[in-house]
């Protein structure tokens, strides 16, 4: 499903930037990446969560 | 209930006695089975392998016993027995004709096994001990997964898949205490491995005894 | 509905603030000295850990609702049943992954960087987490084989509830038993290194967060899988 693999994509990115932290002393870089993955994921979250509500409305209008 | 299961059992026998093809088929099966394996094998079979060969034999040969269980009946005979009996009855009655089943084909695996390269066992007491609570284990996992796979389009490759993971963890309690065996292990190292078969056998029959009513009905 | 769904709007913006803290707070903070390797990759401990707890969340609300499906036989107790068992899945595998990257660093260090073994140890754990993400995806052959409406409900949720039933035991004790890498078994040297306040102080407000987030998309799946289904 579009929802899950998308949000696993992102998730797995910010796993995946874990494991750059073991070898580099650049923490704030691998926070920075870590943040805007994050804020990806938030976003993406916040706005399939408004579309969801949308289309809710409109199958109950829809209905009556 | 006990009476019934008590007839169930005698239903099962007369059944395979009067169909002889598969109970021998079973028993060919396992024929083939460990002669192939030990003619790729020969002569550098050591304790290690035979120990895993002879459990993959009997993992495979249990799901062969366990499709013939359920799905070799048709549905009129189920819906027979549906007004007759408890079906928890029919439940049980499977678990330990398949019991009965795998010990056997387990002793012809053994004594095969042995026949073709060497017998490798030190502690045989173990050993058996091992057999009876891993063909009990296997009965009970494999007897549910075939009730669900034969409500579920009587397909055995649905069975095998189902059956095989959930057959993992018993298989890695079997195989470490049947290497004790073959190695000659004292007893009193491989209490917790009986341990471990007893609970997750008791976990999962208490579980199919609970699970089977609302499969059963339609 | 989850019964929960009057909070909402608590748990989604929890999620947000709490991740976020436990997610700088975490690389930021300065840790304790407790020498080798275990200096930076110790700060995982907020990330992972909180992904099992999620994982065993989902499986009980797949567990719970499926019982419920056998007793009530509603199309929408089954429906989250099967969204939450999805999820759980995902998680279990998220949890999976973020453990090959740990234990690469910290228990298999001195393998050669050519060699692909190096990245999955047979740690006990992690082995039997396989076990029971295998019988969960047998879970979704299972339900993918019958079409026939009413009976797989039925059929998916007696399974379910076995599945279940043979993951606790599978991840919770035998790892106990079985000893292994991973702190808690028997075997480990690092056992008596108990959490410090600090670490604390990162690690709650992270699995708070994460355990909202896992409610927040159980809760999108849902909306969407009955928007998808009417």
């Amino acid at each position: 499903m579009n929802l899950n693999s998308f949000t696993g994509l992102l998730l797995q990115a910010d796993a995946a930037s874990t494991g750059l932290l073991f070898r580099s002393d650049k923490i704030y870089t691998v926070l920075g990446v870590m943040l805007i993955v994050w804020g990806a994921v938030l976003f993406s979250l916040i706005r399939i969560d408004l579309k969801l509500k949308k289309l809710e409305e409109k199958k109950a209008s829809d209905s009556k | 209930m006990r009476k019934e299961i008590l007839a169930l059992l005698g239903k099962e026998w007369t059944t395979e006695w009067k169909q002889k093809h598969s109970f021998s088929g079973l028993l060919f099966y396992v024929f083939c089975l460990s002669f192939v394996t030990s003619l790729a094998f020969r002569q550098s079979l050591d304790p290690f392998t035979w120990n895993a060969i002879f459990w993959i034999i009997q993992v495979f040969v249990a799901l062969n016993a366990a499709s013939r269980s359920f799905m070799g009946e048709s549905r009129g005979q189920y819906e027979t027995l549906y007004c007759l009996v408890h079906p928890n009855s029919i439940l049980v009655s499977k678990t330990i004709y398949g019991f009965g089943i795998l010990l056997l084909s387990s002793g012809l695996n053994f004594f095969l096994m042995s026949l073709f390269n060497g017998s490798v066992v030190q502690d045989f007491g173990l050993f058996c001990i091992t057999l009876i609570l891993g063909s009990l284990g296997l009965s009970a996992v494999l007897t549910l997964i075939s009730a669900i796979s034969s409500r579920a389009g009587n397909r055995v490759t649905l069975m095998a898949i189902l059956g095989f993971p959930v057959l993992i963890p018993l298989q890695l309690t079997i195989l470490k205490l049947s290497k004790n065996a073959v190695d000659g292990l004292p007893w009193d190292k491989s209490y917790q491995e009986m341990l471990t078969l007893i609970a997750l056998t008791l976990i999962t029959g208490i579980t199919s005894y609970l699970l089977f009513p609302y499969l059963w009905r339609d | 509905m989850l019964p929960f769904a009057a909070f909402r709007r608590i748990y989604k913006i929890s999620a947000g603030v709490l991740l976020s803290y436990a997610l700088i707070a975490g690389l930021l903070m300065t840790l304790p000295d407790m020498g080798g390797n275990m200096a930076q990759t110790s700060r995982n401990v907020f990330y992972h850990v909180p992904q099992w707890f999620c994982l065993y969340l989902m499986m009980g609300i797949s567990f719970f609702y499926s019982i419920r499906v056998l007793r009530f036989n509603r199309k929408e107790d089954d429906l989250i049943a099967f969204a939450s068992a999805r999820l759980g899945l995902f998680f279990g595998l998220l949890g999976l992954s973020t453990g090959i990257l740990w234990s690469r660093v910290t228990w298999r260090e001195t393998i050669a960087s050519n060699d692909i073994s190096a990245w999955w140890g047979w740690d006990p754990k992690q082995t039997l987490l396989v076990i029971a993400l295998m019988i969960y995806l047998a879970y979704f052959i299972l339900r993918g084989t019958v079409e026939e409406v009413s009976l797989k409900h039925k059929i998916s949720a007696v399974y379910n509830i076995f599945a279940c039933a043979c993951l606790i035991p599978l991840t919770y004790i035998m790892p106990r038993i079985l000893g292994g890498l991973h702190p808690g078994g028997e075997s480990n040297p690092l056992d008596n290194i108990s959490m410090s306040n600090d670490f604390r102080l990162i690690f709650y407000p992270s699995v708070l967060g994460f355990i909202c987030l896992a409610l927040w998309l159980l809760e999108l799946n849902i909306r969407f899988s009955r928007i998808s289904n009417k």
